[in-house]
């Protein structure tokens, strides 16, 4: 099997992650939090060894700011749902996913907040400068996903961030593509809400993600209910992290997230998106000579997370990445990938799309070989 | 001194073992607060620089007591912001 769908989860995990999963289920199996007996005490530790190892890989000071959540849909509600409010100004950019598109479009309706999506061109690349005639009075946040799941398109954030500086406005970065893949630093970038999977380029495991908030601002809790302290208290308690993450946490899945991180900053250096870079470019290289093939996002040379989508001009994507499934075992997405305000920029709202995408793990000998399965599908038609 | 997190206790214990500080990580006396919280027991002549290392990393804690015969004494309140 050729997995090139890490930009949907990245698979395998490394070494060490399902060991400590099955670790924090048999040996250390309690509840975090909920009384302080040992291995109360020892799932919290695990738990706060997560939170640390998450802390040093985004270079923030207080590991405590960091939320788990089961995903970065909700790591994004909780941002938008606590953050905003009544009549609320947003600008967002038009390459967001469904998690942010849907909340937002939801907030219009039961919050009356107004939003602004930022104009882009087909390949998803922004030019910041347009921001700053957006800005109301009432602007509250400016949304920014920091790769495109569809185009492959990085966006600027340094650029995005001086010019919401500049304005007093925070800004909220969904790094669902980027998160473990490129250097991001909250020291230096200041970044104020920044929401991630656990189970991509953390390569933790599915049920994991995270958000950020910047000790700046407060958020209120997204979910209601036991948070192991105050039980008096009519009211929840808004401290950090629990008074956000109520209820029984995923301990196995943290506890396998933490061994993934430590993966990415030890084995991999924090550096892996130089080896990503270098097998989209090649697929790149080689689907260019491909004159069915039409490939979405950046141009050859130009930043681009670990994905490549393309349509084909005969087969649709759906079939096209059926026969890669069925005759030559590999597997890609086809679809429109929850994406549909990008695939409207690219011109395949109709159509939808095949994304390939190579992770931590992927070889070039895979990547030979699912140009060579592509050759010989065009042959076949 | 006591805590309403677990999460913030084990932040302050990792931090003043860092200081070298001598500590004792334990459940929240009852006559500081019901319930399953923990506190971090260390010696009053510590109080400065355990205070200032609080503030420093923004800490959330419950409060600082000092005991005598049973009793616990507010000296140092709560960093919570509500």
């Amino acid at each position: 099997m050729i997995y090139l769908d890490h930009a949907a989860t990245s698979w395998p995990k490394p070494p060490g992650v399902v060991d400590a999963m099955i670790e924090a289920v048999t040996v250390y199996g309690a509840n975090p939090g909920r009384g302080s007996h040992s291995m109360s005490l020892d799932a919290s530790r695990s738990i706060y060894q997560a939170r640390s190892s998450i802390a040093r890989l985004f270079s923030i000071k207080d590991p405590n700011r960091l939320v788990f959540t089961k995903n970065t849909t909700e790591a994004l509600n909780l941002a938008l749902f606590g953050f905003l409010k009544n009549d609320d100004h947003v600008i967002c950019t038009s390459i967001e996913h469904n998690s942010v598109r849907r909340p937002l479009e939801y907030l219009k309706k039961t919050k009356r907040i107004s939003i602004t999506y930022l104009e882009h061109s087909a390949d998803g690349e922004l030019n910041a400068d347009q921001i700053a005639d957006k800005i109301q009075p009432n602007t509250r946040l400016i949304v920014v996903t920091h790769g495109s799941n569809l185009l492959g398109t990085i966006i600027d954030l340094a650029k995005i961030k001086e010019i919401a500086e500049s304005n007093s406005i925070p800004i909220l970065v969904d790094c669902a593509q980027t998160a473990g893949v490129f250097p991001i630093s909250i020291r230096d970038l200041d970044i104020d809400f920044l929401a991630m999977p656990g189970h991509k380029g953390l390569l933790g495991p599915q049920g994991t993600g995270v958000l950020y908030v910047s000790p700046k601002y407060e958020i209120e809790p997204f979910i209601y209910g036991g948070t192991g302290s105050r039980s008096e208290d009519i009211e929840q308690p808004k401290i950090w992290p629990e008074g956000y993450e109520a209820g029984t946490i995923n301990t196995p899945g943290i506890a396998g997230l933490s061994k993934g991180v430590n993966y990415v900053l030890e084995q991999l250096k924090n550096k892996p998106h130089i080896k990503e870079w270098e097998l989209t470019q090649y697929i790149i290289e080689k689907l260019l000579s491909i004159n069915t093939i039409k490939i979405l996002g950046p141009t050859l040379g130009k930043p681009r997370c670990g994905l490549i989508s393309f349509t084909h001009s005969k087969l649709d994507a759906a079939e096209f990445s059926n026969i890669l499934d069925k005759h030559y075992s590999i597997c890609v997405r086809s679809g429109f990938h929850c994406a549909p305000m990008a695939h409207q920029l690219a011109g395949t709202i109709e159509t939808g799309a095949i994304r390939a995408s190579v992770g931590w793990n992927t070889k070039l000998e895979d990547v030979e070989q699912f140009i060579n399965a592509i050759k010989e599908i065009e042959k076949s038609l | 001194m006591s805590f309403d997190s677990t999460q913030q206790a084990l932040r302050a214990e990792m931090l003043l073992e860092y200081f070298d500080i001598g500590i004792d990580i334990r459940p929240t006396p009852k006559g500081i607060t019901a319930g399953c919280a923990l506190s971090i027991g260390f010696e009053q002549a510590q109080i400065d620089v355990v205070t200032k290392i609080v503030l420093e990393e923004n800490i959330q804690i419950k409060g600082i007591f000092l005991e005598s015969s049973g009793q616990y004494e507010l000296v140092f309140g709560s960093t919570i912001r509500e």
